[in-house]
């Protein structure tokens, strides 16, 4: 029986674990790694340099992350207060299939599967024939967040209240700060410091130390490189490669800053086109984000800034900032004993908030698979399996907001409706329009009602409907929807205003 | 939508027990849409004596309105809890359905039972999984809640004769018609099928055509070969040592496999050589209007009894994508996408069994597979993809019982103390086996089931 025990054996192996950097990666990683894995006798420690400071701009985010604090032991009123949250039921999309056009994209449902077929395979029979309402009318967040209501979800499935879930829209300086504070309660060590090398185990790719810049040495039996985009170990001393996304991605930069708030709070985010990329709006508790993401092959960035600072809800509280990247992905995410999580591992643009769930899926993967014993390759080759696919499979969805416009009025918009898509979009588009179908996967983030959003809000409308949804009766699918979308009228009448629930739930300080 | 672009009428090809699912489910679901005709041909092949169909089945005939009791009662059922691997040297192990137990402080269940078995002081991991211990001990557990276990999840084992006779009754019901005998296939353009002659010297024209004639064609072009197909030998048995597993026994170059009904049980004899035809599946197993379903489509050894799961393969996912028109193009396209990866995933969890049992050759590095041994192998992670028939659990099951222990567990199974780990597993094994207690004998609940009665008014007309 002993010989199979590499546990305890293993003990010998990972005993350090060193985080380069601490951004919202950094300070989520040390969280979690100190909350699972440091009770196993594992150090957990985090090295920053605050003369470099983070990007800072994450501030939408998914549902998933109520899991993630709910994992830690978070408790959500604590640390929406804390990080001035608000909640979020989805995005609302202007701009996007048309200039006027707008859509919500939410965290929830469309309607009820009845009689063995898709909801909106119905809808789309009714519709076709003037009998329905918009999609949306039959989504609870949708109208939730269209009235400014929000309570939370309930978990009785028959209950209408159960059809959707949210997020938070919160300062993501504050999140990491409160993760700091959390992680250092655990015992994780801070170092602040500027690395300016890094030290191999000769002839392997194993990181042996990084050298801060006051000459200490720092060593670590893993690594992970939290150290935003210049990826310092992965790239900087490993060479993993970067797989560039830019032909179907093609932002490049960014400019971002806050401003007043003119008004009470919405419970979602709004992501508007622009002549050359799209612009985001964050309400925060005390506070808006804004930002322009744009191609810089389209515009200039005094000429985004200017044009940013023109569309602001109220006073701006800062000089605006400016942002580069490079849409796309780390080759290999886990090399030798080094991981990469968060903008070192790659870059997606914010349009889905995709960044911080990345970051949460890459450490759940990493607790799954981590190496207490000498650092094995077949588990980094199954972390990139795993990370790969999720990355793409974001990537599609997104590149898709793009492709599906009808929008000719920039050569930006002219480049992107044009532009050749990768054949795992394709093919899904081609199923949605020609029947309304979205194709279904295991292992991935955006589920068939996020599909829907965006194809029927982009104007991707199904040429035909599933022969199934001819089977109802028209009247009694006609009465059928009646009710369900009167149902949820009712429902959100009766549920308390965002910002009262924000009151009442979480008030955060006055900032 | 016009009617111009419904599907007036789909023809099956194949009177067989493939054919004759595929028009009782299609002419439920259709109803008075579409006309669902039944066309025997020369290569109909016949029903296999036994077939047994995995948990997920019932999501299917429960679409057709058919009660799993109703169909076990009409074609001499029994419900399958699972399967027993018998190995050399009286050793067994059981791949039941189902999960084992729920996960604690983020790990999974078997990673506790594995940190407590690593430090020697467990027993076999069979004992918490009530699903195992109900077929390996012959009972049944239809639907009681059991303290805090997962619900044991069943299939059948049915007469292949009884559930084609069944499954024509039901097609019949729901509407659907049997032509006469085909003479030949008159082809139109591109790959496609424009009308079928028919032996009376009737032409019948269908906007889809199923091929459910059992029969592969050998080597047709998109045709992924696993193989000669191996010698089939069925036999009746008066032996039913267990109503409620299939048993199966790798040999040398044989499996031999028992399945029980009620009152009797069907051998299956499968390997050496002359068998007919060859292993594998159509990578396009639908071209121009013809869709093959079943074992037109794939054909794989008998291990886990794989025969109706295919067919259900089929059916689902042209449930998801029945045409609305005369361009078929893209529904085939993601059809022949779907389908050939559920295929070559099934023929994967076969071909782990076999690796695993010294009888194949080990998978090469890039080959899915590989990932999934060294991955639990590594750490007891068991990895899944997209389109697989068996989840996670049955991988579990498969790797432990071919005694594949992993060299490591969840370092995160050591947030429970070990002495509370070592209770809670006592007390999961405590509870599976009052649960067992509580269970039915099936050779209990066969009697009553096919007890002789009053003729029924379930199951079709
Ligand atoms: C324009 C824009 C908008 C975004 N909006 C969203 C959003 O709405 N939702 C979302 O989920 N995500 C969003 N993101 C992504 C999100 O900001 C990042 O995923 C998140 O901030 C994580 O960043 P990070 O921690 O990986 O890197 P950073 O924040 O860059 O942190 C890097 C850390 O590394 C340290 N470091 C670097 N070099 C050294 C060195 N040499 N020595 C010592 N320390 C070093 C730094 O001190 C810092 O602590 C957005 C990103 C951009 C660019």
């Amino acid at each position: 029986m002993s010989g199979m025990h590499e546990n305890a054996r293993a003990r010998d192996g990972v005993r350090e674990v060193s985080i380069i950097g601490g951004g919202t990666a950094g300070w989520m990683t040390a969280a979690a790694l100190a909350r699972l894995i440091a009770p196993l006798g594992v150090k957990v420690r985090l090295i920053e340099s605050d003369a470099i400071g983070t990007v800072g701009v994450g501030e939408a985010t998914l549902p998933h992350i109520r899991f993630f604090n709910e994992r830690l032991g978070i408790d959500e009123a604590e640390f929406m207060a804390a990080t001035q949250a608000t909640i979020k039921l989805g995005i609302e999309f202007r701009g996007w299939g048309r200039e006027g056009d707008s859509y919500i994209h939410p965290f929830g449902d469309y309607g009820r599967e009845a009689g063995g077929v898709a909801f909106h395979q119905l809808w789309r029979r009714l519709h076709a024939e003037g009998k329905a309402g918009r999609i949306c009318d039959y989504s609870l967040p949708v109208v939730m967040a269209e009235q400014d209501r929000f309570a939370p979800p309930a978990a009785d499935p028959r209950s209408v209240m159960s059809s959707f879930s949210y997020a938070y829209q919160m300062d993501a300086t504050l999140y990491a700060r409160f993760l700091r504070a959390f992680a250092e309660g655990l015992g994780v060590e801070r170092v602040e410091g500027r690395i300016v090398d890094a030290a191999l185990v000769p002839d392997t790719d194993h990181v042996d130390h990084v050298i801060l810049e006051d000459g200490r040495r720092i060593g670590g039996d893993l690594f992970v490189d939290c150290s935003g985009f210049r990826g310092l170990l992965i790239e900087g001393a490993l060479k993993a490669g970067y797989e560039d996304w830019s032909d179907v991605l093609p932002c490049d930069r960014a400019v971002a800053v806050p401003c007043d708030s003119a008004g009470p709070p919405s419970p979602y985010t709004r992501a508007t086109a622009r002549k050359a990329g799209w612009q985001w709006r964050i309400p925060l508790q005390h506070r808006l984000g804004n930002g322009y993401v744009y191609c810089s092959d389209h515009i200039g960035d005094q000429e985004a800034a200017d044009d940013l600072l023109s569309c602001l809800d109220a006073a701006p509280q800062a000089e605006p900032r400016f942002l580069r990247f490079r849409t796309g992905r780390r080759r290999r995410q886990w090399v030798g004993n080094t991981v990469a999580l968060g903008l070192s591992a790659g870059f997606l643009e914010p349009l889905e908030s995709t960044s911080i769930y990345l970051i949460q899926a890459g450490i759940t993967t990493l607790v799954e698979l981590f190496p207490e014993g000498p650092v094995d390759p077949l588990d980094a080759a199954e972390f990139d399996r795993v990370m790969a696919l999720e990355y793409e499979r974001v990537r599609d969805f997104l590149v898709l907001h793009y492709f599906a416009t009808e929008r000719d009025d920039s050569p930006f918009w002219d480049r992107v409706r044009t532009m050749a898509i990768p054949d795992s979009l394709s093919h899904k588009m081609e199923l949605f329009r020609r029947r309304g179908s979205v194709v279904q996967y295991k292992d991935g983030l955006f589920l068939e009602p996020s599909w829907l959003a965006v194809y029927l809000g982009q104007r991707v409308v199904p040429e035909g409907h599933d022969p199934l949804a001819d089977r109802m009766p028209l009247d009694k699918a006609e009465r059928y929807l009646a009710e369900l979308r009167s149902q949820i009228r009712r429902t959100v009448d009766a549920l308390p205003r965002h910002e009262d629930f924000l009151k009442r739930h979480c008030p955060a300080a006055a900032a | 939508m016009t009617s111009g672009l419904r599907t007036e009428r789909i023809a099956v090809l194949g009177e067989t027990w493939e054919g004759w699912l595929c028009a009782a489910f299609l002419a439920r679901l259709l109803g008075r849409m579409t006309q669902v005709v039944v066309v025997p041909t020369p290569q109909d092949a016949g029903a296999p004596p036994a077939l047994a169909s995995l948990p997920s089945m019932r999501g299917l005939h429960d679409a057709m309105g058919l009660d799993e009791h109703d169909l076990a009662r009409a074609c001499e059922g029994t419900f399958r809890l699972g399967t027993l691997h018998e190995r050399e040297a009286g050793r067994s192990f059981v791949v039941p359905f189902g999960a084992p137990g729920p996960s604690l402080e983020g790990a999974a269940f078997h990673q506790h039972w594995l940190r407590l078995k690593v430090q020697g002081d467990e027993g076999g991991f069979e004992p918490h999984w009530l699903g195992a211990v109900l077929a390996r001990s012959g009972r049944f557990l239809p639907q009681a809640e059991v303290e805090g276990l997962p619900l044991p999840e069943y299939g059948l084992h049915l007469s292949g004769a009884a559930y084609a006779k069944f499954m024509q009754r039901a097609a019949l019901h729901y509407g659907a018609k049997r032509a006469a005998r085909l003479a030949q296939a008159l082809p139109g353009n591109d790959d496609r099928i424009d009308a079928l002659r028919l032996e009376d010297g009737a032409d019948l024209r269908a906007d889809l055509y199923l091929d459910c004639t059992g029969t592969a064609p050998d080597a047709a072009a998109g045709w992924h070969d696993a193989g000669a197909a191996p010698a089939l030998a069925w036999s009746e048995d008066s032996t039913q040592p267990n109503l409620s597993a299939t048993r199966m026994r790798l040999e040398e170059d044989a499996e031999d496999i028992l399945i029980p009904l009620a009152g009797r049980s069907i051998r299956l004899r499968s390997g050496g050589p002359g068998g007919e035809g060859r292993l594998g599946w159509q990578a396009r197993s639908w071209r121009g209007n013809l869709v093959a379903i079943g074992a037109a489509a794939c054909r794989l050894p008998p291990l886990e009894m794989p025969q109706m799961r295919i067919a259900q393969i089929g059916i689902e996912a042209l449930r998801g994508l029945l045409p609305n028109g005369a361009d078929q193009r893209v529904e085939r396209e993601e059809f022949n996408r779907v389908t050939s990866e559920a295929y070559a995933r099934l023929a994967d969890f076969q071909r782990l069994h076999r690796i695993l049992a010294g009888r194949a050759a080990q998978p090469a590095p890039d080959d899915p597979l590989a990932r999934k041994i060294e991955q639990f192998e590594s750490r007891g992670r068991v990895v899944t993809y997209d389109g697989e028939s068996f989840d996670q659990d049955s991988h579990l099951a498969v790797m432990l019982g071919h005694g594949l222990m992993p060299r490591r567990y969840d370092p995160l199974t050591e947030t429970v103390p070990a002495g509370e780990a070592r209770s809670r597993l006592k007390q999961h094994r405590r509870a599976v086996l009052r649960a067992a207690e509580t269970a039915q004998d099936q050779g209990e609940v066969a009697r009553i089931l096919h007890a002789p009665r009053r003729r029924s008014a379930g199951g079709g007309r």
